[in-house]
């Protein structure tokens, strides 16, 4: 573990680039506000977070021998509380995907960006660093002190033995690391017995689902990776979800965003603003850069799951937006790690529903 | 052929049997009617003639008188009838046979009639003989006995008398006189005047003419006899019946013919009509398959261009859709230089930003202490009331000067600035590269065939790839001396993205891939790409240029870059090597003629290459016109 700061001390920004240029503009731009780490490739990058404790790192993708989706999402392992930036000149859609599902990153930013916005978010992204840090402890004490393996399903067992082998290793590729912590949330589950029945009592705050989505076969998915245990919420429109978000405080929601791109967008990015413990998952047919960019920055967005979905895969992510919930609830300054951009339409529509849901969140912040 | 034959004899037969037939119902002409019927009448009045002749003769014979002129025309007429029958009844034509016949009896009856004839002139010659007798003795007898009697023969006279009286009543029709008396009176008498030899001249004819009396008398009897026996009556009518029956014939043979006529016109016309019948037949079957066959060749023609117009179609879907594949692979080998390539097109402009906004900040700061400045330089000592004052005012302002220099880093923010500014110059200058690689890569403004330096267009495509290839793979590249070649500069630099890139993909780590040119010969250079990727399996090496075959995955490859490679290289008269082994990696090398053999080479070229890059083809035409 890396040594502890006084918070007097500069805030530690880690830049990751493979061109020299960005970084020498970066130096000059920060060098005042911050304490700077340069690195010109990821495995520099990775040495420098292991031996200092960076509060945000800034990574390009494209880069030689490891991308940046790849260097965040071992920070994420190595440094949990490290908040994640992806800078990149080229947004492909895989890269896209992966820094929601695998990098987890606080914004997704493309080259060019404008000063202002460069600053702003960096800014914004090293205090809510500085701040959440010790409940970023918390966090990294859970899940480092759950016990890995005693697997309880299925899905989990396969992927064990591999979880096990590559722990061991320094570098850690993605889907184990996902895996990793589908077991250590699945231990959390099974050590709540309530969770397990969903029947009593409409269940412990924030442990069901919504399914926000006309399309039958999500709900399906979703309700074999619940296998029951879990309540499941199914809604058609939006009117519906709302009801349903207000009722039942389910901890996750997932949603449709093939349909109604616009309002669906509108409605993720005002739930993370008056709901900010929802966990959100966003499914949908086609993948668009734009569109998924906008639900990071926007929405934060927790998982991006393609149609059809594989239930396996739902099940995973289900099971960590449940255990990502949950630690929300228990440490609410976490929330501040999924600050959102503002958005300037605001349907009054949504906001006045949106008004009365955060009215009624008394039960979510008591628990 | 046969049936031709058959055809025309049987047209010759039935055109000589009509031919008979019409000759056969050949109505028998009406002079032949009117000589036949005359011949007949003749005949008839000839058999009527012969009777009245005999009559005549009958009833002239012993009357002692010439033959009457009646009997004479009769007998003339009687003896010219065969003549005239000649001319008159051999007209008919009615049989062989039938005209034998008649020829026969004809000559019979000529026979007879020449016969009759002979008789008749006897019988005349007779009766003259008679008749002259007659009239010598009625004349000269009295003299003649007177004369006896005045020489006293009167024995004699008497005899003569007798005699002649005797003869002149013999001479008459109904004589009651018996000839033998006459003779013996004759001879006795004869006898007497010869012995008595009073025989005179006048006695003597006298005698005689009793003789010839008596003789003729009886010949003239026997010749009427005989000419009454003459069966010209019979062989008329046998000659009647065969001229009859000959013209029957005739006259039957043209009624048959004409009946036979008749008939076989029925049957010709029949003939005529039934073939006339089948022609229309046939000529119905023959319109009706000539209509189906024109519905046919009309169906066909609309079938023709149905067809055509559909194959057109596909042709033409097969030509966008291949022109659309091209485009498609262009597009997809594109796509993946697109990543890098906005990328190396954003990076500078995110810090050629970044640099200007923290040049301007830093612009700022120095502005501000160049103001200071000029305030200190203003200071000026006529502005104070003593130079102490002035002095101290100045070094005041100097020390802010001095402040300000330490606190507002103006040397750092000088050479920060000078940093920032010299990397945005260089970002600038990668940014006019890339632009002008770019468009030097696609070469939209140059024209579409000229020579080029293969070395040189290397080096672009690997800048142009280098977002794809750095995090790969390091290159290296060994360039020898090579004369810049004849070709189409923008295919060639589409073949060494296409290689380039096909390497970059093959290398799944970190590898390395090597480019070496060289002369190949005296008149060809030789580019080889070679990588240490995975290499291409022997069993996918042979299908390698085939269009569409890919290994990547579904819609991650058209499986045509290979191909438009090949026939890039062979349009250019060129030649591509391809070798490889699995987990080694692959080696392409391509071989260019340095020159262009022919004009004529370089538009089969253009031909061939326009049917595969059309798009391209379309942009250079629109340049070269």
């Amino acid at each position: 573990m890396k040594a502890q700061r006084q918070d007097t001390e500069k805030l530690r920004l880690l830049f990751v680039d493979d061109e020299q240029r960005v970084l020498n503009s970066m130096r000059i731009m920060f060098r005042k506000q911050f304490d700077l780490y340069l690195a010109s490739n990821g495995a520099e990058a990775l040495e420098i977070i292991k031996e200092h404790d960076i509060d945000v790192i800034i990574a390009d993708h494209r880069m030689p021998h490891m991308t940046g989706v790849e260097v965040l999402t071992a920070v994420r392992t190595l440094s949990p509380r490290t908040v994640r930036i992806l800078l990149t000149g080229y947004a492909d859609l895989d890269a896209v995907e992966g820094s929601i599902n695998h990098s987890e990153v606080f914004r997704f930013l493309t080259k060019p960006c404008a000063p202002d916005q460069l600053r702003e978010t960096i800014e914004l992204a090293a205090t809510i660093s500085r701040e959440t840090a010790a409940s970023v402890m918390v966090m990294e004490e859970i899940d480092e002190t759950t016990p890995i393996g005693a697997p309880s399903d299925d899905i989990v067992e396969k992927t064990t033995p591999e979880s096990e082998s590559e722990s061991a290793e320094p570098t850690i590729s993605l889907a184990e690391l996902e895996h990793q912590k589908t077991v250590s949330l699945d231990q959390v589950s099974v050590a709540s017995p309530e969770t397990v029945t969903p029947q009593t009592g409409g269940g412990r705050a924030g442990d069901g689902i919504a399914v926000f989505s006309d399309d039958d076969d999500v709900l399906e998915a979703v309700q074999k990776a619940g296998r029951g245990r879990v309540p499941i919420y199914h809604a058609r429109n939006i009117i519906k979800v709302i009801k349903i978000l207000t009722e039942h405080r389910p901890g996750v929601l997932v949603t449709d965003i093939s349909e109604d791109k616009g309002t669906i967008q509108s409605m993720t990015a005002q739930l993370k603003k008056h709901l900010p413990e929802l966990v959100t998952i966003a499914i949908s047919e086609h993948r668009d850069v734009l569109d998924m960019v906008w639900l990071i920055n926007h929405g934060q967005i927790f998982r991006f799951l393609r149609k059809p979905l594989s239930p396996g895969r739902c099940a995973i992510s289900l099971q960590s937006a449940l255990q990502h919930h949950r630690l929300l609830l228990k440490n609410p300054d976490l929330l501040k790690r999924h600050g959102v951009e503002q958005v300037e339409e605001e349907s009054s529509f949504l906001v006045s529903v949106l008004e009365k849901l955060r009215s009624a969140k008394g039960p979510w912040a008591s628990s | 052929m046969k049936r031709i034959i058959l055809t025309i004899g049987l047209s010759v037969a039935a055109l000589a049997l009509l031919g008979t037939l019409v000759l056969q119902s050949r109505p028998v002409p009406v002079y032949v009617h009117v000589a036949h019927h005359a011949a007949i009448a003749d005949l008839e009045r000839t058999a009527e003639d012969f009777s009245s002749l005999i009559t005549a003769l009958n009833s002239a014979w012993a009357s002692a008188q010439e033959p009457s002129e009646g009997a004479r025309t009769l007998a003339a007429r009687v003896a010219e009838n065969p003549m005239r029958l000649s001319t008159r009844l051999f007209l008919v034509d009615g049989g062989t046979s039938q005209e034998n016949r008649v020829l026969n009896r004809y000559e019979s009856y000529t026979v007879i009639v020449e016969q009759t004839e002979s008789l008749i002139a006897d019988l005349f010659a007779a009766q003259a003989v008679y008749v002259k007798s007659v009239a010598f003795i009625r004349e000269s007898g009295v003299q003649i006995i007177e004369q006896m009697r005045s020489s006293g023969l009167d024995s004699a006279a008497t005899d003569t008398f007798q005699l002649v009286v005797g003869t002149l009543d013999y001479a008459t029709a109904d004589a009651s006189v018996d000839e033998s008396e006459l003779r013996g009176l004759l001879v006795s008498l004869g006898r007497d005047l010869q012995i008595d030899g009073n025989m005179t001249i006048e006695a003597r004819r006298l005698l005689d003419s009793v003789t010839v009396i008596l003789d003729n008398k009886w010949i003239m009897q026997s010749r009427v006899n005989q000419i009454a026996e003459m069966t010209i009556p019979d062989n008329v009518y046998n000659l009647i019946q065969a001229a009859e029956d000959l013209y029957r014939s005739a006259v039957t043979s043209a009624d048959q013919g004409r009946a036979l006529l008749s008939i076989y016109a029925l049957l010709l016309l029949a003939t005529a009509g039934f073939i006339a019948f089948r022609l229309k037949q046939s000529y119905g079957q023959l319109n009706r398959a000539n209509a189906s066959l024109e519905d046919m060749n009309e169906s066909l023609e609309q079938r023709v261009i149905e067809r055509t117009d559909e194959l057109a179609g596909t042709l033409k879907n097969l030509k966008e859709s291949q022109v659309q594949l091209v485009q498609a692979e262009k597009m997809s080998s594109l796509g993946q230089l697109v990543a890098g390539i906005s990328h190396e097109i954003n990076t500078p402009l995110l810090y050629l930003e970044n640099n200007s906004v923290l040049v301007q900040e830093r612009l700022e700061i120095m502005e501000h202490f160049v103001k200071c400045c000029i305030g200190v330089f203003a200071l000026k000592p006529r502005d104070y009331p003593d130079s102490k004052a002035f002095q101290r005012n100045f070094l005041e302002a100097l020390q802010e000067l001095k402040v300000s220099l330490r606190e507002d880093e103006i040397e750092t923010n000088i050479e920060e600035a000078r940093d920032l500014m010299r990397d945005s110059i260089e970002g600038l200058k990668d940014l006019a590269e890339m632009a002008y690689n770019l468009k030097d890569f696609s070469r939209l403004d140059r024209s579409p065939v000229a020579n080029f330096d293969v070395n040189a267009g290397l080096e672009r495509s690997l800048m142009i790839a280098r977002n794809v290839l750095k995090y790969k793979a390091n290159v290296r590249t060994s360039f020898g001396e090579l004369p810049e070649i004849e070709c189409r500069p923008s295919q060639i630099n589409q073949i060494f993205l296409n290689i380039l890139t096909n390497a970059a993909q093959a290398i799944e780590e970190e590898g390395e891939i090597v480019i070496v040119t060289k002369l190949h010969g005296p008149d060809q250079v030789s580019i080889s790409i070679t990588d240490n990727g995975c290499g291409i399996p022997e069993d996918n090496l042979s299908q390698l240029r085939d269009p569409f075959f890919t290994t990547k995955e579904v819609g991650m490859g058209t499986g045509l870059g290979l191909s438009i490679v090949d026939e890039i290289v062979r349009a250019h008269g060129g030649e591509l090597v391809i070798e490889s082994e699995v987990h080694k990696g692959s080696s392409f090398t391509i071989l260019l003629p340095i020159k262009q053999p022919s004009e004529m080479a370089t538009e089969k070229r253009d031909v061939l290459i326009s049917k595969r890059t059309e798009q391209t083809q379309t942009q250079e035409l629109a340049e070269a016109s």
